[in-house]
């Protein structure tokens, strides 16, 4: 495997580099490299920016899950190739601030989502989508408001408030086993 | 057990001739919630969002039930909390919405 594949597959996992830059901070750097436009407060996992990543601007605090594309270009050009052979057909894609796009997710040229949306995982999205707009479905399809799954999130038995990431993994498994009411191998941390 | 639909009818102060859009939502509801929330009684005014009844596929779903069933358009924007709330708020949107979309 060659040294650059190794470091990409490192930062893509999320977990510290060499230079002391967690993966999501060396990730965001090389992509900003290439041209993507980033702002701050962003965690990006492994994600795949098309051929023109400097078509793609994403805002503020945007949260980017693992196996999202974002394709900044149209390969239906390839129907009239034989008529126009250098044809080729570009957008821009524009992602507004707060936003989360779940797993697995495929943004289409000239797409423009607005701040504070969710798009729910495995969603194709095209075109512009308002503020405050949760997408889901594919095609995907405004469903609802953000205000509806905050709603949601904030009545589920699941929650917790505790900084989780802050313990061990031992300790998480057993914190998170013993909220979920199921039995644990561990003891409460807190305890 | 009892059925949802007469439940929600005789419940219904307007009848069961005049809302018959909460009894189909209540139907809907129940037989969709049964797993999730198994024995978990869904009143008019029971909340939707809160107590783990409903989950988002469950609003994407219904949102699907509700164009196909009543032959509407949800709004562009999505559904609010307004509208979701209760079963009661979902058949006040549904009713609005097939006033302002006639045919």
């Amino acid at each position: 495997m060659r040294l650059s594949s190794l470091i990409k597959r490192i930062e893509d996992a999320g977990i510290r580099t060499f230079s002391g830059k967690t993966g999501n901070e060396a990730k965001i750097r090389r992509l900003r490299k290439l041209g993507v436009k980033i702002g701050e407060g962003c965690v990006i996992h492994a994600t795949v920016f098309s051929t023109e990543p400097y078509l793609v601007e994403i805002g503020d605090r945007v949260g980017i899950a693992g196996g999202t594309q974002f394709l900044t270009h149209d390969g239906a050009a390839w129907l009239l190739r034989d008529r126009y052979p250098h044809i080729r057909v570009f957008g821009r894609i524009t992602v507004g601030s707060g936003t989360y796009i779940g797993q697995d997710c495929l943004i289409l040229p000239g797409t423009a989502i607005g701040r504070n949306c969710l798009i729910g995982a495995g969603t194709l999205v095209k075109g512009t989508i308002p503020d405050e707009s949760v997408v889901l479905g594919n095609p995907g399809r405004v469903v609802m408001k953000t205000e509806v799954v905050a709603k949601l999130l904030l009545g589920n038995e699941g929650r917790v408030d505790e900084d989780v990431l802050a313990l061990s993994p031992e300790d998480r498994k057993a914190f998170i086993l013993r909220r979920l009411g199921t039995r644990s191998e561990g003891e409460d941390p807190r305890a | 057990m009892e059925d949802p639909v007469k439940r929600a009818e005789s419940r219904n102060p307007n009848g069961p001739e005049t809302d018959l859009e909460l009894s189909r939502i209540l139907d809907w509801i129940h037989r969709h919630t049964r797993e999730s929330s198994p024995g978990k009684e869904i009143a008019p005014d029971t909340s939707l969002l809160e107590g783990g009844i409903f989950d988002s596929l469950h609003i994407v779903e219904l949102s699907l039930f509700l164009e196909d069933d009543f032959g509407i358009s949800l709004p562009p924007d999505g559904m609010g909390v307004k509208d979701l709330e209760t079963p009661a708020h979902v058949a006040a949107m549904v009713r609005r919405l097939r006033a302002s979309q006639p045919g």
